[in-house]
C-alpha cells in the first residue's frame, strides 16, 4: 500500500500530509490532526455523527477516503467558533438544551451549518429533512430542530 | 471500523480509468461516492487491491440534453440531479426516486446515480460484519453453498436489488452506456441486471457504466415512484414500485410497471401493459387488476432477506404497485406543457 501526499485545508489551516489510501477522512482528522469533534458512531454512514463540511456541504467523514478530500476545504465542529466566540448555531444549541449525551451533536451542528450556508432561512420541513440523516440515541430531536430554527432566525436578523 | 489495504488510483481522464480497469480486472473497483463500496469493504465483503477514483473525471459528472431526453453522466451526484432545472416537472417519478435515496443532506452530496444503479444486492444474512458472518458457513453470495434467506436453503442466492433509481428508470425505458478499453455498448437499463444474486450486474470486470439516458416521457405521459420504508431517511427500500402511464384521448395506451426491492433484479411486470391498454383512466378495477398481477409475479421471489417479514412484503406489493400507477396516471396531463 503506497502512501500518497495529501494537501487539504481544515478549518482554514492548510495541511500537507502523507497518508495511506485506506485511511478515512475521519481517521486523519481525529488521529493525525487531533480534531476529535467528529465522532465515529456506526462507521457505515448511517448515524451521521462523523459529519463534516467538505467545501460547504455535509459528508460522512467515515465513508470519505482522506485522499478523496484532496484540495478541499474541510470544516469540522472545531472550526465553527471564531476567535473564541461561538457560532450562533452552537449558542442556540446551548440555549435550547439541544445537547444531551453530546455524541451526535457535532454531526448535527455540521449538517445544520451546511443547511444554513445553502439556505439562510430554511422552513421547519427543510430543517427536519436536512437532519433526517442523523441519529440521536437520546431522542432529543425536537430541541435540536428548535435550536436550528432559532439560529436561522438570529442570523437572518443580523443580516 | 478500518478499511482493508488497497492502492489508490486517480486517473485524469476516462481512457486512463478504462486502462486501469483493464489492467486490474476483478481486483480493481470504481470508487465514486463510496457510500456502498466502502461499507462493503469495511465489512470484508469486497476486497479490491486497487480503487480507481472518479474524482478527476468531470466528463462523467455532467448532465447533457439530447433531442430525445437527458444524458446523465454516471458520476453525477444525486443532489445535482435534484437541483437540475425543470427535472422535477419533466420526470417527477425519477425525481421522487432520487429524493428517496439515503438521507437528503448526506448521501446526496456524495452518492452518484451510477453508484445507485450499480450498488450490490443486499441480504440481511450477507451485509453483516465478518464477526456476524463467521458464526456459520458462508452463503452462496459469500462463496459458500447455501442460502439462509430461503427456507430450507437453496443453491440460488436470494439477495435483493434495492436500488431506488432502477425501477422507475426501467419503467421509463432508460438506457445505459457501458464502456471498456475495447469499446462501448448501449443497452436497456433492464439488461444491466443479471438476475444472479451472487453477481447482480452484467458488467464484465473491465467495464464501467458511464452514462444513463433518460428519455423524455412525451405528451400525455406520467411517471411515479413509490417506496416503502420504516423511516423516512437512510433506510433501504422494503419494497418499491416505479410506473409510467401514457394516455391518449380517453384511453390508456402505455403502462409500464417495475417492482423494486423484491428480487435479484428490478422486476418488470409486462402483464400490466396487457391489462391496462385500452382501459379508460378512471377505471379503478383495471388498476386493481394490474396491481394483483404484480403481486402474483412478485410472490415467488420474496425471501427472508430483510428484517421485515416476507408475508408483510408480499401483501404490500399490490399496494405499492397501485399507488405508483395511480399517481403516474394522475400526472398524464402534466407533462404536455413541457
Amino acid at each position: 500500500m503506497k502512501r500518497l501526499p495529501l494537501e487539504l485545508t481544515v478549518n482554514g489551516e492548510p495541511y500537507s500530509l502523507s497518508v495511506e489510501p485506506n485511511r478515512t477522512l475521519l481517521q486523519v482528522l481525529r488521529d493525525d490532526l487531533d480534531l476529535t469533534g467528529a465522532k465515529e458512531g456506526c462507521g457505515e454512514g448511517v448515524c451521521g455523527s462523523c459529519t463534516v463540511l467538505k467545501d460547504g456541504n455535509p459528508v460522512r467523514a467515515c465513508l470519505t477516503l482522506a485522499l478523496e478530500a484532496a484540495g478541499c476545504h474541510i470544516t469540522t465542529v472545531e472550526g465553527l467558533a471564531e476567535d473564541g466566540v461561538l457560532d450562533p448555531l452552537q449558542q442556540s444549541f446551548i440555549d435550547h438544551g439541544a445537547v444531551q449525551c453530546g455524541f451526535c451533536t457535532s454531526g448535527m451542528l455540521m449538517t445544520a451549518k451546511g443547511l444554513l450556508l445553502r439556505d439562510p432561512k430554511p422552513g421547519k420541513n427543510e430543517i427536519l429533512s436536512a437532519l433526517s440523516g442523523h441519529v440521536c440515541r437520546c431522542t432529543g430531536y425536537a430541541k435540536i430542530a428548535e435550536a436550528v430554527e432559532a439560529a436561522a432566525d438570529t442570523s437572518a436578523k443580523e443580516r | 471500523m478500518r478499511l482493508p489495504a488497497f492502492d489508490y488510483e486517480l486517473p485524469g481522464n476516462l481512457d486512463e480509468a478504462l486502462e486501469l480497469l483493464n489492467t486490474y480486472g476483478p481486483n480493481g473497483k470504481i470508487l465514486a461516492g463510496g457510500t456502498d463500496l466502502l461499507v462493503r469493504m469495511k465489512q470484508g465483503l469486497a476486497l479490491p487491491t486497487h480503487l480507481i477514483s472518479l474524482k478527476a473525471l468531470p466528463e462523467l459528472a455532467t448532465i447533457r440534453e439530447s433531442e430525445v431526453g437527458l444524458r446523465i453522466g454516471a458520476a453525477v451526484r444525486l443532489r445535482d440531479i435534484l437541483t437540475y432545472p425543470t427535472l422535477e416537472d419533466r420526470v417527477p417519478g425519477f425525481f421522487e426516486a432520487v429524493s428517496s435515496i439515503g438521507a437528503p443532506s448526506i448521501q446526496h452530496f456524495s452518492g452518484t446515480i451510477g453508484g445507485n444503479l450499480c450498488q450490490d444486492n443486499r441480504c440481511q444474512f450477507y451485509n453483516q460484519s465478518s464477526f456476524f458472518r463467521k458464526a456459520r458457513q458462508p452463503c452462496n453470495k459469500a462463496g459458500g453453498k447455501t442460502c439462509y434467506a430461503w427456507e430450507g436453503g437453496s443453491d440460488k442466492c436470494y439477495s435483493v436489488c434495492q436500488s431506488d433509481a432502477a425501477p422507475v428508470l426501467m419503467a421509463m425505458e432508460a438506457e445505459v452506456v457501458v464502456r471498456s478499453k475495447q469499446g462501448e455498448r448501449t443497452m436497456p437499463l433492464a439488461e444491466l441486471y443479471s438476475s444472479v444474486g451472487e453477481r447482480p450486474l452484467t458488467l464484465a470486470d473491465d467495464e464501467m457504466l458511464t452514462e444513463i439516458r433518460v428519455p423524455n416521457p412525451g405528451p400525455g405521459t406520467g411517471t411515479a415512484f413509490e417506496k416503502l420504508t420504516y423511516r423516512s431517511a437512510i433506510d433501504y427500500a422494503v419494497l418499491s414500485a416505479g410506473a409510467l402511464v401514457q394516455t391518449e384521448g380517453e384511453r390508456i395506451t402505455r403502462a409500464r410497471l417495475v417492482i423494486g426491492a423484491v428480487s435479484r433484479a428490478p422486476l418488470g411486470i409486462p402483464t400490466a401493459q396487457n391489462i391496462l391498454q385500452g382501459r379508460p383512466p378512471g377505471d379503478e378495477e383495471a388498476l386493481d387488476e394490474a396491481a394483483r398481477a404484480a403481486a402474483n409475479a412478485a410472490e415467488a421471489f420474496i425471501a427472508n432477506n430483510m428484517a421485515q417479514p416476507a408475508e408483510y412484503r408480499k401483501q404490500m406489493v399490490s399496494v405499492m404497485a397501485k399507488r405508483a400507477l395511480s399517481r403516474a396516471l394522475s400526472r398524464t396531463g402534466m407533462t404536455e406543457a413541457t
